[in-house]
């Protein structure tokens, strides 16, 4: 074999390599606080990898917080926390221009960074703020970038927000609009712990000891990892079945099968498959691939599309959910 | 680079060619069951057709139900080829393609799509994850176990063996009809009776056009009064086409009884006789046919008045008629129709048919009077509480209700609101009933699993799903009323 091709697959090897070895780290650190929701913790790490964003969706008291808050402890990266209620107000969370006193007896406006300005946001109950701060977080989750003052400044990188919102409580509430649903990379059900992990987590919360996580990882890390995501090679055949999978949500479609035709009024959007690409990439690094399959497209359907979909009067009054149109997606887009 | 990229390419062409003649080698043994079940299954399509022109020959009586052996072989065996070859070919042959074999060997061998991967990529531009997808694949396709392909199951051999025999046992062995029937010509020229093959060609000749030139053939005997049949047919012959037009098709009808046990043995076989004429059927079709006359349709005797108010079958009860009768016996509602028809207050027997040619000869196209209702009544009677709808009176229907359905607890209706989408169900907080103690069900509380999914926690409703189903329909109605 020539020694170029040889020297460069070496090279990708070893990014592979690293990759896993990272990502098996943060892993394992953030289970050192987080007990089991094996699932959504990698789910967070893909959108991680992947440089996207993630809504975590659960009942209260299911560590979402701490998913994110342990995230942040064990990649060096500037973590803020965002409480949204229904008072919150743009300027509160992107910054605003403050009038400071210079030495001189002078006044100058100056720029006041809001919590918005940091490499990982945690958006706290997201849908009890109001459409238009809610707004205020569009240009930031898809240009990494905020306009105040008709200036604008970019995000550090790598910049990821994490939000989280309750599915039961939905009074005094405003759900999430389609475009900024469709910004994010996946949607994370936190489901309740098992038995097993009730005893660890008791274990570990009620007790004197206060469990340290050790920093794995920092900014250039996670940037390193994204870049190798981002080479990751792409057969025809997974590009195809991504598209398609996309197409199949979409009513009216050629692979729409017939529950959306009949319960679905919006379907998945182009970042849809984009979305299903990247995060298979990052499965087949995980597990030792240099190139995505069909697999680990249809692997990420779920997780990818579920929040993409959004059903129509029908689909409500059956008490149809997202993931079952999801399965009826993957049954009718064979490979 | 490239070059290295080609030997990869090459090295993972061979190795797929290599898994695509072993797949191939496996196939003969399974291409030739499968086209020996291929060829019974050929032979039973063979013999299912012999089998059924032996038994049309049989039931429509005709001289050629034997069916000679050597033809029938022909037709099974050719049949049996066929299958065979088309089967073979089509199992043996398959879809070798390479794109379709490494998804094969992805799938035996669980390499999770890596030589498919690898495929595709070898076809594209050389980077270096590529050059690492082509080398897993080539790697994986060397090490792959070709599939194998699976024989037919046997008990369909057995059982398109078996239904082929009988099949071809029903084509030899049906006896031919032929011979019956001419024992019955026999039998039936010794009594006296018209022969059978005389009736079966009066019969054919029922189903032929008619011949200005061929002479008709006399009626058989005399004309019978069924209904099929008008009685002035019979009076002169130059009315005779007109008696034959209702009769055809109906075995028996119109014919008198002697006819009827002279055609006894055809007429079981499903002819038809027609009764006094020879059949004849006008080859100009309807327009030319002669028309009957109103007076040539047989009368029905009309019942007395007094026997109708004896029996009181029809007091009050049918538009017709009904203001002859007693006010007394007549409802309200009965009153507030509209006056009899004006057509069959006369003598509804009489009614002419409006025959569309008929219309046309009376000046031009005529409307047509069959669904002609009397006009409304303009008496300003009570109207009951049941008629309702008419305006004029009474109590009126009682109001929808609207929004009952969102009065019921427990019910979730989907609050939908056009341009917010999903904002959750509603609640219902308010109960507008007086509280009272209830007894909960014992089993209101029963151990459930470990709660997997939080998202569908939403509380259960104890409405029975056939009633929460009638809401659903009934508030999608609404919506689209609305």
């Amino acid at each position: 074999m020539d020694a170029g091709l040889e020297s460069a697959a070496q090279g990708a090897r070893q990014e592979i390599a690293r990759f896993r070895e990272v990502f098996g780290a943060l892993e394992q650190a953030v289970h050192q606080r987080v007990v089991g929701q094996e699932p959504v913790v990698r789910g967070v790490l893909t959108a991680l990898a992947c440089g996207g964003h993630a809504l975590l969706e659960g009942v209260p008291g299911l560590a979402k917080t701490l998913l994110v808050r342990t995230l942040a402890d064990a990649i060096d990266l500037k973590f803020s926390r965002i409480q949204f209620t229904p008072d919150l107000m743009p300027a509160d969370i992107t910054g605003t221009m403050v009038l400071h006193e210079t030495e001189g007896g002078g006044h100058m406006l100056r720029f006041e960074e809001g919590p918005l300005v940091a490499n990982c946001v945690l958006a706290d109950e997201i849908n009890r703020a109001t459409p238009r701060t809610q707004s205020a977080l569009l240009e930031a989750m898809q240009e990494h970038t905020i306009t105040v003052a008709r200036e604008t400044r970019a995000l550090p990188a790598p910049f990821l927000v994490l939000a989280t919102q309750n599915p039961v409580e939905q009074e005094g509430t405003y759900p999430l609009p389609e475009a900024q649903l469709d910004r994010f990379l996946l949607k994370l059900l936190v489901p309740y712990p098992q038995e097993a992990d009730y005893h660890a987590i008791i274990e570990r919360t009620t007790g004197s000891s206060n469990m340290q996580v050790p920093r794995v990882a920092n900014a250039a890390t996670l940037l390193s990892m994204q870049a190798t995501v981002r080479s990751v090679a792409v057969p025809e055949s997974a590009r195809t079945t991504a598209i398609r999978l996309v197409m199949a949500t979409q009513p009216c479609s050629d692979y729409a099968p017939e529950v959306v035709n009949r319960c679905v009024a919006l379907g998945a959007s182009p970042r849809g498959a984009q979305a299903l690409i990247l995060v298979g990439k990052v499965e087949a690094l995980l597990a030792g691939r240099a190139a995505v399959t069909q697999q680990d497209v249809r692997s990420a359907a779920h997780a990818v599309l579920r929040h993409r979909v959004m059903l129509n009067f029908r689909g409500h009054s059956e008490r149809l959910k997202a993931d079952s149109v999801v399965d009826a997606v993957l049954a009718a887009v064979r490979d | 680079m490239h070059a290295a990229f080609e030997q990869e390419r090459a090295a993972l062409q061979t190795a797929l060619e290599a898994a695509a003649a072993s797949e191939r080698r496996s196939r003969s043994g399974p291409a030739l069951s499968v086209g020996l079940r291929g060829a019974l299954f050929g032979a039973m399509i063979g013999a299912a057709g012999q089998s059924l022109t032996a038994l049309g020959a049989h039931l429509l009586a005709l001289q050629e139900a034997a069916l000679e052996w050597h033809i029938v072989a022909w037709c099974v065996g050719g049949c049996a080829i066929i299958g065979f070859l088309f089967t073979f070919m089509l199992h043996w042959r398959g879809d070798t393609s390479r794109a379709h074999l490494a998804q094969r060997l992805d799938a035996h061998n669980a390499t999770g799509g890596s030589i498919l991967a690898a495929l595709e990529l070898s076809r594209r531009a050389v980077c270096a994850f590529s050059a690492v997808a082509v080398q897993d694949g080539v790697a994986a396709a060397r090490s792959a176990e070709t599939p194998r392909a699976v024989r037919p199951v046997l008990q369909h051999m057995l059982a398109l063996a078996t239904i082929s025999a009988v099949l071809l046992a029903v084509a030899l062995l049906m006896p031919p009809r032929s011979i019956s029937v001419t024992a019955k010509q026999e039998a039936a020229t010794s009594d006296g009776t018209p022969p059978a093959n005389v009736i079966h060609n009066i019969g054919a000749q029922a189903l032929k056009p008619h011949q200005p030139d061929a002479p008709i053939p006399a009626p058989i005997t005399g004309a019978g009064t069924g209904p099929g049949r008008k009685p002035e047919a019979t009076a002169a012959s130059a009315e005779a086409p007109r008696a034959q037009r209702p009769s055809s098709g109906q075995p028996g009808s119109g014919r008198s009884a002697e006819v009827a046990k002279a055609s006894e043995s055809s007429a079981a076989q499903g002819e038809s006789i027609p009764g006094g004429a020879p059949p004849q059927e006008n080859p100009e079709g309807r327009k030319d046919a002669p028309k009957v006359s109103a007076a040539a349709k047989p009368r029905v005797q009309k019942p007395k008045a007094g026997e109708e108010e004896k029996n009181g079958a029809t007091a009050g009860q049918s538009g017709s008629g009904g203001g002859a009768l007693s006010a007394v016996k007549s409802p309200w509602s009965q009153r507030d129709r509209g006056s009899a028809d004006p057509l069959s207050e006369n003598d509804t027997d009489e009614r002419i048919e409006d025959d569309p040619d008929e219309a046309e000869a009376r000046s031009g196209t005529q409307p047509s009077t069959k669904d002609r209702r009397g006009t409304t009544s303009k008496d300003l009677s009570i109207s009951g509480p049941g008629t309702g709808g008419k305006g004029r009176g009474g109590p009126s229907l009682p109001k929808k209700a609207r929004g009952t359905g969102s009065l019921v607890l427990g019910v979730p209706i989907p609050d939908f609101v056009r341009g917010l989408l999903n904002p959750g169900t509603t609640r219902i907080t308010h109960e507008r009933v007086q509280p009272s103690v209830l007894r909960a069900p014992e089993d209101a509380a029963v151990p459930t699993r470990t709660r997997q999914n939080a998202a569908v926690l939403t509380p259960q409703s104890f409405v029975p799903q056939r009633l929460r189903q009638l809401l659903s329909l009934y508030w999608i109605a609404q919506r689209k009323g609305a």
